[in-house]
């Protein structure tokens, strides 16, 4: 995938271009016939992106709890603020949401999402599950307390709002939750004992049972592979998440477009919508470079100032070009219209404290209804009725109103003063956001539009690429739903509605009462959509086969035994001696059973040859028999180096060669680690074959094994393992560090040092196949005070899988 | 796998490096890469994955990999094999490890090696200065095994020809080694510079084949002690810092001399 530079080369025109297409409509009068030659204006009122902002700072004045001065300077901001957002994002901080147990704000919430509906503004409402600003009371109650309060509290504020806000941050910075150690709270433990995919999907399951129309949405800080993989793990889990939120608070300077596309590349190619849920530019100082989390940034005084708001306003020209152009973007929100109250202090307002819209505003309003709209347009329908819409003026995606020309004083644009019809539902039967006063037909007609057609082009052919990806397979009807939509009259007022989609671009439509939540306007431009037919020509494909090379041999259970048997012979026939050679090799088991109780499985291990089982856990790959690494006479196991085994599971059956298979010997030295084995049997280290049998070791993780013998091993360590009914012996130094049932601390006497907890770890990534066939890798989180192994409870914790 | 770009010997290491510095993981199948340039992993998050331990031998004194000031990266499965034009270090995790910014070493996103090791000597004749090179704040070093051989290929051990200062140095503060071995260095096995340091496991052996005493300031006399382990501050800083870290667990096992340490099947060690 190449790099989105659209931004930065060619006209703002070529830069949304993916965002604006032609659509001919026919226009007919009530009755359903077409009125050819007629003049008409095409009006736009409202952006199908959406252009969002807080709305923290409007509770008081919806409330009515000002007055005088504060009640103006309000208004004011509020003026400000619906000429330019679309979207408003409500604050459903638990903690502030209900500091009194069962004595939630909801009435007051609820009014200042009905002012912001008023005003044409649509609501989200952020966040239903996050591990910060939680109420006190939560704090110390048993945890499946906890669970279940939070899920109570999601079905609560869904159900509550639904109809009036349909869009949610369902659960919020997921990477972090588990492991956040910046405070006190209840969902921090909650999400470390389900995991993070659990948590993830009990927010998600609760607020769709809730609301299956609320557009539900993932949303973090950590914008790494971690999240990605987070993401990755959430969709294969088979929880439909409808949008992907990406937080970009810059305090410490913008990232520039590059780094901007780059990052918003590697998120959009899971097809779904991206929405830039948080965005933050300051006005002033930055933060230092080296504050990790921005909460640790406490000044007394962070002042607006002049070269800052130049620099914002450059800044946020070019944040909202970029992402504007980036096809998979939906929608970008700013976290902040004014500097009063703004979070850290920060001057990351759009309007200074005292209400004057700082250089910042006037770009962003520049873009948003100069640039980016398109003025009032009059055509003349021809001898069928029809007129082409869209596609001139630059503009974003967007939606429009067609009217019947009587005079140029009905053409107006304002996209203020909304009003909506109360409890008017949209043809799907969701409740719309509200009706442009501009548009109700009191001064002109509103004609109806039937039969439209779209003739955009589809993605640039990069982003159709990125259709490639797996989604839950929830969301394959809603790929398939037309881009646009005709409807029935909806009202006595004879308008009738087009439902416009604006397409995400990765090749996903969506709804348009849900996209938009707009009754009874003509979308115009159903822009860059991609139509069924596309969709299915963007088919995963089946992934090309991984070329791991000649020196990696894949068995699976199929194949026949002694096949297996001989190959791995050959391997290690030739590995067995050879230390300083060049030789190497990996031998690879797919999932399933190898060997049996009367027809063992002998894995012998030569140098610098691995030995991994395919499966997702240990379980997956069972060995009746051994994976075998011997000292050698002479030597011992002093020079046992360079090979390893991991990720399966060893059912000792002993071969002809009983001495070395009769338990399991993993006798080695340095640099031959044993990760991820369940040895169901007893474990020997030591090579009691061999002669003289020293032996200078040795690592062992995340493992189990039913009783080990230390032996000869001068040294060895055991980390977050098992070891079942127990271990025997050590000879200068044994460390034991996470281990279940290790013998306790004795240093110097066993030579045992034990460490109750691992403080912390990251297992090694590995090499699975998933139910695809297709190869993978897996990378373990971090943990942290960790005791046993990450695979005994399920699946090893990872969102960084890849 | 399509976040990965899969390695073969042979690859030039231009190709390696533009697939990381497209976002790519990297795979790297079995087999003995000679690198002249450094893989460069300059990405949070990178995973570089060695199979059947992979092997990367440097050419001309070039440091084999470098890992940038980034968190997150994981490095496991590689072997780590020096050249014999010395070269500085091995494998360089970060380039300092106070220079700040929001990406750099993370406790909750933190840089880990498993299962890497490093040779100077054995194969063939080989020289680096330093084995590997820890500067990342946070870093895990899970399983390494730094070792300058004291066995190998006929005319590639000797005072001289497989030389190497020290094994493994550690300027990044809070990191933590979950197992840690390294033998025969020259000057000091660990040098261990950064603050609030852990480590859990710790193996170690001098060198059998200083020639001398005085150059054997390396070697088995009474300076072993110090050059076995060396912190910046001597030992009493290093007593302060195990002090903050009551989980601190080091057992410095040295295998003086396989000769002096006998064992039989009652599994007792004389020495």
């Amino acid at each position: 995938m190449t790099g989105a530079t659209t931004s930065t080369g060619g006209s703002p025109q070529q830069a949304v271009a993916h965002r604006t297409g032609e659509t001919v409509l026919t226009v007919v009068d009530h009755h359903g016939t077409p009125l050819a030659d007629t003049e008409v204006t095409v009006e736009q009122t409202r952006h199908a992106f959406g252009f969002g902002n807080i709305g923290f700072d409007f509770l008081e004045l919806a409330n009515g709890e000002l007055t005088g001065s504060a009640a103006d300077a309000a208004e004011h901001l509020a003026d400000l603020y619906t000429d330019v957002f679309t979207t408003a994002t409500l604050p459903f901080y638990w903690g502030r949401f209900e500091p009194e147990r069962g004595r939630p704000d909801t009435a007051r919430l609820r009014r200042t999402a009905e002012w912001f509906r008023d005003r044409g503004v649509a609501l989200k409402g952020h966040p239903l599950v996050w591990h910060t600003v939680q109420p006190d009371w939560l704090l110390g109650l048993p945890l499946d307390e906890v669970e279940r309060l939070q899920r109570e509290r999601i079905r609560r504020e869904v159900g509550e709002f639904a109809g009036l806000v349909d869009t949610w941050d369902a659960i919020n910075e997921v990477v972090i939750m588990p492991v956040f150690d910046n405070g006190d709270n209840a969902i921090t433990p909650l999400a470390r004992a389900k995991g993070r995919i659990p948590t993830i999907r009990m927010a998600f399951e609760e607020a769709r049972a809730t609301n299956p129309h609320a557009t539900l949405l993932l949303n973090d800080f950590d914008l790494s592979s971690a999240y990605e993989c987070l993401i990755e793990g959430v969709l294969e889990a088979g929880v439909q998440i409808d949008a992907i939120g990406l937080q970009t608070h810059m305090h410490q300077g913008y990232w520039g477009e590059e780094t901007m596309l780059a990052m918003v590349d590697r998120f959009a190619r899971y097809g779904l919508p991206l929405h830039l849920t948080e965005t933050s530019l300051v006005s002033g100082d930055l933060m230092p470079a080296h504050i990790v989390d921005l909460n640790d940034h406490q000044v007394p005084s962070w002042p607006s100032t002049p070269e800052g708001e130049a620099r914002q306003a450059d800044e946020v020209e070019r944040h909202y070009r970029s992402l504007v152009g980036h096809p998979a973007v939906e929608s970008v929100t700013y976290w902040g219209i004014t500097d009063a109250g703004a979070w850290l202090g920060a001057p990351i307002g759009l309007v200074r404290a005292d209400g004057s819209p700082k250089p910042s505003y006037e770009a962003l309003r520049r873009l948003v209804k100069d640039e980016w709209w398109t003025a009032p347009t009059v055509l003349r329908t021809d001898e069928r009725g029809g007129c082409r819409c869209g596609g001139s003026g630059g503009s974003t995606g967007r939606t429009c109103v067609v009217r019947r020309r009587r005079s140029p004083s009905v053409v107006r644009r304002g996209s203020r003063n909304w009003s909506r019809p109360p409890g008017e539902r949209t043809a799907d039967g969701r409740r719309g956001a509200g009706l442009p006063r501009a548009s109700r037909p009191s001064r002109a007609e509103v004609l109806t539009a039937r039969s439209v057609r779209t003739g955009p082009p589809g993605p640039p052919a990069r982003y159709a690429a990125a259709t490639h990806h797996r989604r839950p397979s929830t969301s394959a009807p809603r790929t398939a739903t037309s881009s646009l939509r005709a409807s029935g009259h909806v009202s006595a007022r004879k308008q009738v509605s087009v439902y416009s989609s604006i397409n995400s671009s990765a090749g996903r439509t969506r709804t348009a009462g849900r996209a938009l939540g707009i009754v009874a306007v003509v979308g115009a431009a159903a822009l860059g959509v991609v139509g069924p037919a596309q969709l299915a020509a963007a088919a995963p494909p089946t992934p090309p086969p991984t070329d791991l090379g000649p020196n990696v041999l894949v068995f699976s259970p199929d194949m026949p035994q002694a096949d297996i048997q001989a190959k791995v012979d050959a391997v290690y026939d030739r590995q067995v001696d050879d230390e300083m050679g060049t030789g190497r090799y990996a031998l690879l088991f797919k999932p399933g059973t190898y060997g049996s109780a009367s027809d063992p499985l002998d894995v012998r291990v030569g140098y610098n040859t691995e030995v991994d089982g395919l499966g997702q856990d240990p379980s997956g790959v069972t060995i009746n028999g051994g994976v075998t690494a011997t000292g050698r006479n002479g030597s011992g196991s002093l020079d046992t180096f360079w090979r390893s085994v991991s990720n399966l599971t060893i059912k000792v059956v002993p071969t002809a060669d009983a001495c070395h298979t009769g338990n399991e010997m993993w006798a080695v030295s340095q640099a031959a680690p044993m990760r991820r084995v369940d040895v169901k049997d007893y474990t020997t280290f030591m090579p009691y074959c061999e002669s003289p049998n020293y032996a200078s070791g040795g690592f062992v993780a995340d493992s189990a094994r039913g009783r080990a013998l230390n032996g000869s091993q001068q040294q060895f360590t055991v980390r977050n393992t098992d070891l079942g009914a127990g271990w025997s012996n050590g000879v200068w130094n044994q460390v034991f560090s996470g281990d279940l049932n290790a013998p306790a601390q004795s240093f110097p006497v066993p030579p045992y040092t034990t460490l109750t907890a691992t403080p912390v770890s990251r297992e090694k990534p590995y090499l699975y196949v998933d139910a695809a066939g297709a190869y993978r890798v897996f990378v373990p989180s971090a943990r942290t005070n960790s005791v046993g192994t990450s695979w005994a409870n399920g699946h090893t914790e990872g969102p960084r899988c890849r | 796998m399509s976040s990965f770009f899969v390695a073969h010997p042979g690859d030039p290491i231009a190709r390696i490096n533009s697939a990381l510095a497209q976002g790519k993981n990297l795979l790297m199948t079995p087999g003995v890469y000679d690198v002249a340039q450094s893989i460069a992993v300059k990405r949070a998050d990178t995973v570089v994955l060695g199979l059947g331990l992979a092997t990367l031998t440097a050419q001309d004194g070039a440091v084999p990999m470098t890992v940038a000031d980034v968190r997150g990266v994981d490095i496991a499965g590689l072997t780590f094999d020096a050249g014999t034009v010395d070269s500085p270090t091995l494998l360089r995790i970060g380039s300092g490890h106070d220079k700040g910014g929001p990406h750099v070493a993370s406790a909750a996103d933190p840089t880990a090696l498993q299962d890497v090791f490093f040779r100077i000597g054995g194969p063939h004749v080989g020289k680096a200065t330093t084995s590997l090179e820890v500067n990342s704040d946070h870093t895990i070093l899970d399983d390494v095994w730094a070792w300058r051989a004291d066995h190998g290929v006929p005319g590639s051990v000797g005072w001289t020809v497989n030389t190497a200062d020290t094994g493994v140095v550690v300027n990044g503060d809070d990191v933590t080694a979950t197992g840690l071995f390294v033998e025969h260095y020259q000057k000091y096995n660990v040098v261990w510079n950064g603050e609030r340091g852990r480590t859990v496991f710790f193996q170690n052996e001098l060198p059998y084949d200083a020639p001398d005493q005085a150059r054997g300031a390396t070697g088995r006399s009474t300076a072993g002690p110090r050059t076995r382990w060396r912190t910046r501050s001597g030992p009493t800083k290093r007593g302060a810092s195990a002090a903050t870290s009551t989980r601190t667990s080091t057992r410095a096992s040295t295998r003086r001399s396989r000769s002096r340490c006998r064992t039989d099947r009652a599994w007792s060690c004389t020495t």
